[in-house]
């Protein structure tokens, strides 16, 4: 039957439809010798493809230079591919470690503070993200005998603001990191007084002369307050022309994982030079002591340890 | 020759086990080709790996693959976009 093609503009013999008909036999054919003799079909597709079998044993087993930046490349993306994995996995343990380590040193703090008197344990009902920033709110009021002015710690010895309002059941506290909150602080390093000055945001600033050493990681100390640590220098600004340098301070929690504070039954009393060396003297000497919880909890552990190996042993 | 060329890397992928490039090859001969020289080319890899002693599975998905595209294009009418039936 003859048609006429529009694109070559003759006409020409529909190709007849025996090839495929052919192929399909064929197949069928090779199919069923294949499953009768295999090994027949096996050594004549190695015979026919040993080119092929050559060259891909060059590219897995050859030294050349080619075959080996094939190779190492595919091998490099792989081991780029399973250390990235490794990595995230880490990333993960180590934020659970963590997170477990700071919620563990928060309960030490915790069950270190019901052994002292003069303190209230208060819950942080709203944080800065529903209050304006550096305003905290907590559960306990004029009814617990809060006081306006009462400084208000992390644990038992970061002193991070105080009561600026009471009502019967709750107290707002007022954050050191305020705008425009003013306080001496002591940096321990260059073992100065500056001025702290509150910036927002959970930061505060000391500010020093040009030529004092500051360097980050220094503590800050609130002598004012009863064995008052703020938190540490995180950044230093310094900038040659100016004639003061800053260094930015904050807590050593973040705002936002502030869940319990306790609360000083009695507002400071102004103190004397004398009160403030001691009171820091025996602040930055507090590092070097175990607190009574630690030295509990290792004792008991030292005393587990000993029974149990004991006890193996009479096993 | 582009088929003889895809054929060739086809053969050279499956054996140096790049498996996302024989892939591709091998599907993209099976729709713009349909040609039976892929189901010669699976009885050859079937047979290089000595698969015939238990079940080619290769080479019957390739034959059934085959059959059924080639008879789809037959059914469709699919002459190559040059042609006016008359």
């Amino acid at each position: 039957m003859k048609k006429y093609s529009s694109i070559m503009r003759r006409n020409y013999r529909r190709t007849s439809t025996k090839p495929w008909r052919v192929g399909f036999l064929v197949t069928l054919v090779v199919l069923f010798i294949g499953l009768i003799f295999p090994q027949l079909i096996a050594g004549l597709s190695f015979i026919a493809l040993y080119p092929f079998h050559t060259i891909s044993v060059w590219y897995k087993n050859s030294e050349d230079v080619f075959p080996k930046y094939l190779r190492s490349r595919s091998e490099l993306a792989g081991e780029i591919d399973a250390l990235q994995a490794k990595i995230a996995n880490q990333t993960g343990t180590q934020l659970s470690v963590r997170r477990l380590l700071e919620e563990n040193m928060q309960l030490r703090a915790l069950a270190e503070l019901g052994t002292v008197d003069d303190r209230l344990l208060a819950k942080v009902i709203v944080q800065p993200n529903r209050l304006s920033y550096d305003l905290l709110q907590i559960d306990k009021g004029s009814n617990d005998g809060v006081q306006v002015g009462a400084p208000v710690y992390i644990g038992i010895d970061t002193a991070i603001g105080v009561v600026v309002h009471t009502s019967p059941t709750y107290a707002f506290v007022e954050l050191v990191t305020t705008p425009g909150f003013l306080s001496t602080a002591y940096i321990v390093g260059p073992n100065i007084f500056a001025p702290l000055e509150g910036v927002g945001g959970g930061v505060a600033r000391v500010s020093v002369p040009q030529g004092i050493t500051l360097t980050e990681g220094n503590l800050v100390l609130l002598p004012s307050v009863t064995n008052g640590v703020y938190g540490e220098i995180v950044s230093i600004e310094n900038l040659p022309t100016q004639p003061q340098q800053f260094g930015y301070v904050t807590p050593p929690l973040p705002l936002q994982g502030i869940l319990y504070v306790s609360v000083d039954r009695y507002i400071p009393s102004e103190r004397n030079e004398a009160e403030i060396d001691l009171a820091i003297k025996e602040s930055v000497q507090s590092y070097f002591r175990l607190n009574k919880v630690d030295l509990f909890a290792t004792t008991t552990n030292l005393g587990t340890t000993t029974a149990t190996d004991t006890g193996d042993i009479i096993e | 020759m582009l088929r003889v060329i895809i054929l060739f890397l086809l053969l050279i992928s499956i054996l140096t086990q790049s498996y996302y490039l024989a892939g591709a090859l091998y599907i993209g001969y099976l729709f713009w080709y349909t040609g039976y020289e892929i189901v010669a080319l699976a009885i050859l890899i079937d047979g290089y790996y000595g698969v015939f002693s238990s079940f080619p599975a290769f080479t019957v998905i390739t034959f059934f693959l085959w059959t059924l595209l080639t008879y789809l294009k037959k059914l469709l009418l699919y002459t190559g976009g040059n042609e006016v039936i008359s």
